[in-house]
């Protein structure tokens, strides 16, 4: 991508500057996105995302600076907007900053085995055809469908000036469709949107037209759903994507950009029960295949998995380089960043609680009165602190251990810290589920996921 | 403002006969941002980035394909990809390119362009000085933050249209973490404010006001569950409209994905309400959209009557309604629709006398998460605020819900104050909002 002159050049002469740390950051990612609507391709795009990022690390002061220009003379001048943000001035001492980089442990197998360019558009554009006839199948309700392809094949090189060089093709791909039932008054929507670090061989282990099909019966049911009610009740979370409840409520203040900067309610925890005893959770970049792993960091640290939560127990955070070094912990693997345009900050990867021993059917039986929280949407917390909240896409009311109606607009609110502590049954099957997660670092794909838990009190935020 | 190079490559491809039309959206950007903490800079950026969108049209198909590398071999690239995407897209005869339709405006002058890392370190660290001490409750700023960027728009096409403008902001952010005593509940009070220049913030003002709220909510309640009075303050406004912005653009129309699709001329609103769009006025002036139609003023709803809704001359045509001048493209978006300056129109009331005419309510400052539908136009948010009792603000109350659904808060706007407060703007708009109450909606509870 760069000549390996111009990259010895750059990080010679950031040395010079007086900086710990001199890291280049090159990518070249190719991207293409499909999109279905009214049954026609409402829109086909695709092209280069192509720049240099420069980071200089002093102590534990960092500046960065990014360009698309790559000539030799671009590069310095990023290079000296870089070195302009540093606060010490520039000496001719070099200094080597030390970093405790753990050994490659266990690697993903992350290649694809039929690469995603090599497939005709007519092929890509077939998927979504067939989601979009197998959705409006389902009911006359079904007023209209959008189905997605999307792909992103990342190619990225890290050097830096203690003699790293590595690089890594990252291809990764995903679908979506939505459905949206429509009455006379009302519009309600499904989604199902899997996602996967693989080629062109993921289409082949899935099933598109049940994707179109359970989407459109999501938004069939939620259109003769009535109001969620408000209150505190225990809520059963299912699997899969109900694992944004614990990316949301305690993943972002395990990150060590929060835990260094004060706000996370988690800081000085370690060693210290924070959740039930029946809760263990990791985050992991490790997986095969998985939309969230990751061969190496964009700092180029090797990925790991990392066992947040044991028994109850904190035993680690997520750390990228600059909070390994303050917080003087070993890295995790877990700098990253959405493109060159960020510096690497401590962020997710693959991150669920692990199962239990209840089963869902138990859960239910032994539930009076509450929310069975099928499939979630989004959310947001404050890891300052803990609050967080996340919307119910699909939601049944429990009624004397048995699921009665269907609900809607329910919202989920609390405080990490609290709920971590009321999960009181753990179910026995694990499922994951795609997302993009936003932060300071911009937005990067990760998986949640966790089996079906109860949480024995909850904050139900509906329409009184 | 378009580089000489990528107006050949126009020349090139229309004599080349590798399109009937083509056209070429150029974006750049410059920005400097600063992060302190605790008083030592933390993390510094400057960057400097441009790309290109290439539109082209093949008979009655259009393709696209963008592309951060201006090579010729990258550029003829871009060109075979944005081929081949026409070559498998139907036949789409609304959307053309534009011929030029007003002249190129001069150059506006550029404020300081470059503005120097040191000057942003110093303003930063000045706010965070100023926070930390802006009340004793305060134990810790999660975010100091000081941005300027600059960024530029230009578009040219084969019809011979060739047109763009610049934008140059600044904007600081403020966010402390406070509590009465440790061990006691953690409130994060924040600010956000921008001008044309980092030299221009009012610093001192938000620190006293992230000072104010952090005094105001060491008392930390919560509001009892139930159907209540609802006074929006316009941070908080402005959210739930920024959501519900879809709902009132053409291709929402065009696809089938609002409910407002057969209410124009319809009373959707109380009779009070106006809701619109100016791509004239302030803080996001700008002279043309994304195909270079001048920018117009635009009510969306007049006396509470649906009176238009936002095109680019895409959905315009499909509707066969009015062109609103609300193009909007992206280095990766080939055709979309923004608003612009898009706000809740001021009424009448000062804001201490909307408080005082809505009785028994809450007043809500904050709205978080991602529960809302334009389609649906259900909405189930996070919020923070104060309690409000006979028109007086009083406790704090913190991380409830509040639900509801947007079009039936339409009709229910009630009190709606004389002042109207934007959000910084992008490149393409912002949205405002004044205080306005609504007489009912639902708040969840612990």
């Amino acid at each position: 991508m760069l000549k390996d002159g111009i990259l010895n050049d750059l990080l010679e002469e950031g040395k010079t500057l007086g900086a710990d740390l001199v890291e280049v950051f090159v990518e070249h990612t190719r991207g293409e996105k499909l999109t279905l609507l009214d049954s026609h391709l409402k829109e086909a795009t695709g092209g280069i995302d192509f720049g240099v990022g420069i980071r200089l690390i002093q102590g534990k002061e960092a500046s960065y600076a990014y360009t698309n220009d790559d000539s030799p003379a671009g590069l310095r001048c990023t290079l000296k907007s870089a070195a302009a943000g540093l606060s010490f001035p520039i000496s001719c001492a070099t200094r080597t900053a030390s970093a405790i980089v753990p050994p490659a442990l266990a690697t993903a197998r992350l290649h694809s085995k039929k690469s995603l360019t090599s497939v005709p558009i007519a092929d890509k554009l077939d998927l979504l055809h067939r989601a979009d006839v197998a959705a409006r199948a389902t009911g006359s309700e079904i007023k209209q469908v959008s189905a997605g392809y999307l792909e992103q094949i990342q190619k990225i090189l890290i050097v830096n000036s203690e003699g790293l060089r590595k690089e890594e093709t990252r291809e990764r791909c995903r679908f979506v469709v939505t459905a949206i039932a429509s009455s006379a008054a009302e519009n309600q929507t499904g989604t199902e949107s899997p996602g996967a670090r693989r080629g062109w061989e993921f289409f082949n282990t899935l099933d598109v037209a049940d994707l179109g099909q359970r989407a459109a019966a999501r938004a069939r049911i939620m259109l003769s759903a009535t109001n969620a009610p408000s209150g505190t009740m225990p809520v059963i979370i299912d699997k899969g994507f109900g694992g944004v409840i614990f990316h949301e409520a305690c993943g972002h203040a395990l990150e060590t950009h929060n835990i260094t900067r004060h706000a996370s309610v988690f800081e000085g925890r370690l060693g210290t029960p924070i959740a039930a005893s029946i809760v263990s959770a990791v985050d992991d970049g490790t997986l095969d295949y998985e939309w969230g792993s990751i061969a190496i960091d964009d700092e180029g640290t090797p990925a790991q998995r990392t066992q947040l939560i044991e028994n109850g127990i904190l035993k680690n955070y997520m750390s990228d380089r600059l909070g390994a070094l303050e917080l003087d912990l070993p890295p995790t693997g877990s700098g990253r960043r959405e493109s060159y345009r960020y510096a690497p900050v401590s962020r997710m990867r693959n991150t669920f609680i692990l199962p239990g021993s209840t089963s869902l059917a138990d859960m239910i039986a032994s539930t009076t009165h509450g929310l069975y929280a099928k499939h979630m949407g989004g959310g947001s917390v404050n890891p300052a602190t803990g609050e967080f909240n996340f919307a119910v896409t699909e939601g049944y009311l429990i009624k004397n251990g048995r699921i009665d109606r269907p609900v809607r607009g329910a919202v989920l609110i609390g405080k990490g810290q609290d709920i971590l502590m009321n999960i009181d049954m753990v179910g026995t099957e694990l499922g994951l589920a795609q997302g993009m997660c936003g932060a300071a670092s911009g937005w990067v794909p990760v998986d949640v996921g966790q089996p079906a838990l109860r949480v024995n009190r909850l904050v139900v935020g509906g329409i009184s | 403002m378009i580089p000489k190079l990528l107006k050949e490559f126009l020349t090139q491809i229309r004599s080349q006969k590798q399109a009937d039309e083509a056209e070429v959206t150029f974006f750049s950007a410059n920005a400097s941002q600063v992060k302190v903490f605790e008083g030592k800079q933390d993390a510094i950026l400057t960057s400097s980035h441009q790309g290109l969108g290439l539109k082209l049209w093949q008979g009655k198909r259009w393709g696209f394909a963008y592309t951060e590398r201006l090579d010729p071999d990258s550029l003829a690239t871009a060109l075979h990809l944005a081929r081949g995407h026409a070559q498998v897209s139907p036949d789409d005869p609304c959307d053309r390119p534009q011929p030029q339709q007003a002249p190129p405006s001069a150059a506006a002058p550029h404020k300081n362009d470059t503005v120097p890392i040191t000057a942003l370190v110093r303003h930063a660290l000045e706010l965070e000085a100023g926070g930390r001490t802006a009340h004793p409750s305060i134990y810790n700023i999660s975010d100091c933050v000081v941005t300027s960027s600059h960024n530029s728009f230009a578009i040219a096409n084969t019809l011979g249209l060739e047109h763009g403008f610049t934008r140059q902001t600044a904007w600081a952010n403020l966010a402390v973490l406070a509590r009465k005593s440790e061990g006691s509940e953690t409130v994060n009070p924040w600010i956000e404010r921008f001008a044309d220049s980092v030299d221009t913030i009012d610093y001192t003002g938000m620190a006293r006001f992230v000072g104010e709220e952090a005094q105001k909510r060491l008392a930390i309640a919560q509001p009892s569950a139930g159907e209540k009075i609802v006074v929006f303050a316009p941070e908080a406004g402005r959210t739930l409209l920024r959501r519900f912005e879809p709902a009132f653009l053409g291709e929402s129309v065009v696809n089938h994905l609002t409910l407002l699709a057969d209410k124009l001329d319809t009373v959707v609103a109380a009779r009070h309400v106006q809701l619109i769009d100016d791509g004239m006025g302030l803080p996001a002036h700008r002279p043309i959209d994304a195909e270079g139609t001048p920018t117009q003023k635009t009510f969306l709803i007049q006396d509470g009557v649906l009176a238009n809704f936002l095109h680019n001359t895409y959905s315009a045509a499909k509707l066969g309604q009015k062109n609103t001048a609300n193009a909007y493209r992206e280095m990766k978006l080939p055709r979309g629709i923004l608003a612009s300056n898009f706000f809740l129109a001021p009424g009448n009331l000062s804001q201490l006398d909307l408080l005082h005419h809505s009785g028994d309510g809450i007043l809500v400052t904050e709205l978080t998460g991602a529960s809302a539908s334009p389609v649906s136009g259900d909405f189930s948010f996070g919020a923070i605020g104060y309690e409000v009792t006979a028109g007086q603000l009083g406790r704090f109350l913190n991380n409830f819900t509040i639900a509801g659904n947007f079009f039936r808060v339409l009709q229910d706007i009630e009190l709606i104050s004389d002042a109207v407060e934007f959000e910084t703007p992008g490149m393409w708009g912002s949205t405002g909002s004044p205080y306005f109450s609504v007489k009912g909606l639902s708040v969840g509870t612990a």
